[in-house]
């Protein structure tokens, strides 16, 4: 069965289980559109950015990422060693609880057979610090055991030393957990691990002198790490999404003028739809003469067919004044249609037709050659009755004509939360209006 | 007014800060006898239409209607049966209300025809003026205790101007009734006062959280999300439950 799938609808809910409510809401961000992102999932408490794939098979890296909202520190805690082995088991810790408490984070085969790609090519590298953190933080998930046969397959002393760690971690967490009497076990058994740990590292090569790594691979599919632990190294903060980035500092929608022109010339109704129909009830009488016959003697509103119809009359439409004109004559009673267009910084939406009335050809040249005020437009017709429907090719554009993810971002939502339907053309769109009436 | 831009403590940010307008002052408003046209605004599901007709009502009758883009405005007028014979003028529900001193509460009213919306102009005229001729030539003036509440989503800066200016009071409510929130479990009404701030992508009403919970002990938690929330929402909203509810555990 194909099943309707909505990114919008995957989104997680780290608001519902933080353990101190704060009202400002999460960002959730798309792990997988995210550049720069190492990991599938991420969460960073302080500034309350999340990342997880916003895809069907996501379930478990999202629960994953949840659970660091209900049980990791806001933030991690700084070490005077490598921040990665307090993370790694860190997240040993969390995936453990959450096995506990029946819900393991449980990869795909596909995923799994991923993570043993890495350990090998890890170990092949021998960047044993990255194949430690990978399998240290695999505890308590269905890579665990793939990962843990791999390890016996290295060499020795490596492979042992790295069972024998991940063996300890495991041990030791569920020993705190157990000591305590809860799921999961509490957050300073694992910084005391992590220090433990750390040391015997650097004994064995795998942290240099100052207890860093050499170098740093941090990319395993369950590996949290706050702060710029996020981001390939020589980034200094954490990715924010691009989304985020171009909304910040990116293109801006344009400044829109909403204007008005006379409306002269009066639609005559077509196509078999007359503004009003005989009712046998209703306050005005208007056709006495239908009495006898069938007592529908009152004047009705015929059913409205109001809606809004907004048409981008930019350049890439390539609509003449003759294409609008003729749609025009042909538009039903009652849809107010407007069309805009922009150039530079500025646009112009313009009401065209409304209420039966329409402006006369004059008035429906084209303000300018680009989109620009795509954003504003749409804010305009969404408090428009419906249906409204937007007629483009698509593109989407801000000041300077330029686009940005962040834009169609938030003219897709937009779109979605005040129902409006897009078509391509005007003779998609007096298709749609045809079959609607 | 001796406040600085450099006083920028949190306690001072609190205080500068407009003032929120909370449900026990909404009902005072609802209460008063000065007040008579009201506009009552905020997130769907928090209980503006459940506030209205019991506060605003005093305890009289209340008729409600919901306007729509197809209704009519000989729907709330009223409109001429064919009885036999005979034509009989039957009231719409604000002629009765009007006529009865009752309470009316218009659900939705962005929603409504251009038509309606012009025949409210009189009906929202304050009660010294607001006067209307029916078809059967009847003139009537609002009865007292006639009261028009209006509830919408959306804010009144989307009314025409004429219109807007006809409501008595304005109330922007932000906050789940408490009431509504008090028959929730402990559980639910946790999530509940999270959820409804979230953005609009994410935002859970309070009306899905009263089903979820009476549902889930027909259907378990699991099954009852997945049929109020769909299945990919409702697996983010079950976990996020789930795990909130290990906490301390
Ligand atoms: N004071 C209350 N006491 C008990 N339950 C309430 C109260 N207020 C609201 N509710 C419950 O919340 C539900 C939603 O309330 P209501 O229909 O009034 O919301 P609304 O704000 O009018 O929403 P919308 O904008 O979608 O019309 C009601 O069906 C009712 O079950
Ligand atoms: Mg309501």
């Amino acid at each position: 069965m194909h099943e309707h799938f909505d990114t919008d609808l995957c989104r997680p809910y780290p608001e519902l289980v933080e353990p101190r409510f704060q009202s400002k809401p999460y960002r959730v961000h798309d792990a997988d559109a995210t550049r720069g992102l190492l990991t599938r999932g991420a969460v960073d408490q302080v500034r309350r950015d999340i990342w997880v794939p916003l895809a069907d098979d996501a379930r478990s890296v999202c629960r994953h990422e949840l659970a660091h909202v209900l049980w990791s520190p806001r933030r991690l805690p700084r070490v005077a060693f490598e921040p990665g082995v307090l993370a790694a088991i860190e997240d040993a810790r969390i995936n453990l609880a959450l096995r506990r408490i029946g819900t393991p984070s449980d990869l795909d085969d596909e995923a799994e057979a991923y993570v043993a790609m890495l350990a090998a090519r890890d170990a092949k590298a021998r960047e044993y610090f990255a194949l430690f953190q990978r399998c240290v933080a695999s505890l308590g998930t269905s890579v665990e055991a793939a990962l843990r046969a791999q390890l016996a397959r290295e060499p020795h002393p490596i492979g042992p030393a790295l069972g024998a760690w991940m063996e300890r971690v495991d041990r030791r967490l569920e020993a705190a957990r157990a000591r305590r009497g809860a799921v999961i076990a509490p957050f300073s058994a694992a910084l005391a691990l992590a220090r433990e740990l750390a040391r015997e590292l650097r004994a064995f090569g795998l942290l240099d002198a100052d207890g860093r790594a050499r170098t740093r691979v941090l990319s395993s599919c369950t590996v949290h790490v706050e702060g710029d632990g996020l981001v390939e190294r020589g980034r200094a903060r954490p990715p924010r999404d691009e989304e985020f980035e171009t909304q910040d500092e990116g293109v801006e929608p344009g400044r829109m003028t909403v204007r008005r022109v006379p409306l002269e010339v009066a639609l005559r109704a077509r196509g078999g739809l007359p503004a009003w129909r005989a009712g046998s009830e209703g306050s005005v009488v208007r056709f006495v003469q239908r009495w006898p016959v069938d007592r529908a003697i009152f004047r009705r509103r015929a059913r409205a067919r109001g809606g809004t119809l907004l048409i981008d009359h930019s350049g890439s439409m390539s609509l003449g004044v003759e294409d609008l004109d003729r749609f025009l004559l042909a538009a039903p009673i009652g849809m107010r249609v407007a069309v805009y267009s922009g150039e530079g910084a500025v646009g112009e939406l313009r009401v065209v037709a409304d209420g039966g009335r329409r402006a006369a050809v004059p008035h429906l040249a084209r303000f300018g050659k680009g989109n620009i005020v795509d954003l504003p437009a749409l804010e305009w017709l969404a408090r428009q009755r419906s249906p409204r429907i937007w007629v483009t090719d698509g593109g989407v554009t801000g000041v300077g004509d330029r686009s940005s993810i962040a834009l169609r971002t938030r003219c897709r939502s937009l779109r979605r939360r005040a129902a409006i339907r897009r078509v391509g053309s005007l003779e998609e769109a007096r298709k749609l209006l045809c079959v609607a009436s | 007014m001796t406040e600085t831009k450099t006083e920028t403590s949190a306690k001072k940010k609190g205080a500068t800060r407009a003032s929120r307008i909370d449900w026990a002052l909404v009902e005072r408003v609802l209460a008063s006898e000065i007040v008579s046209r009201v506009y009552l605004w905020g997130r769907p599901g928090i209980g503006k239409t459940y506030c209205a007709i019991h506060a605003g009502g005093r305890g009289g009758a209340a008729y409600v209607c919901t306007l729509t883009q197809e209704m009519p405005s000989s729907e709330l007028r009223g409109h001429w049966i064919p009885r036999g014979s005979e034509l009989v003028w039957h009231d719409g529900p604000i002629v009765r209300a009007m006529r009865e001193g009752a309470l009316i509460v218009l659900n939705e009213l962005l929603h409504g025809s251009d038509d309606a919306l012009s025949f409210l102009h009189p009906v929202l005229e304050r009660p010294e003026t607001a006067c209307l001729t029916l078809p059967t030539g009847e003139t009537i003036r609002p009865a007292p205790g006639f009261r028009v509440i209006v509830t919408e989503n959306r804010p009144p800066s989307e009314l025409p101007s004429a219109l807007r200016d006809r409501f008595d009071v304005t109330l922007e409510v932000t906050e789940p009734h408490p009431k509504a929130l008090a028959s929730l479990s402990p559980a639910m009404q946790e999530a509940a006062r999270r959820s409804f701030t979230l953005e609009e992508d994410r935002s859970v009403s309070v009306r899905a959280w009263l089903v979820l919970d009476r549902l889930q002990h027909e259907l378990g938690l699991e099954n009852a999300c997945l049929a109020v929330f769909g299945a990919q929402r409702g697996s983010q909203i079950f976990d996020a439950l789930s795990l909130a509810a290990t906490h301390g555990g």
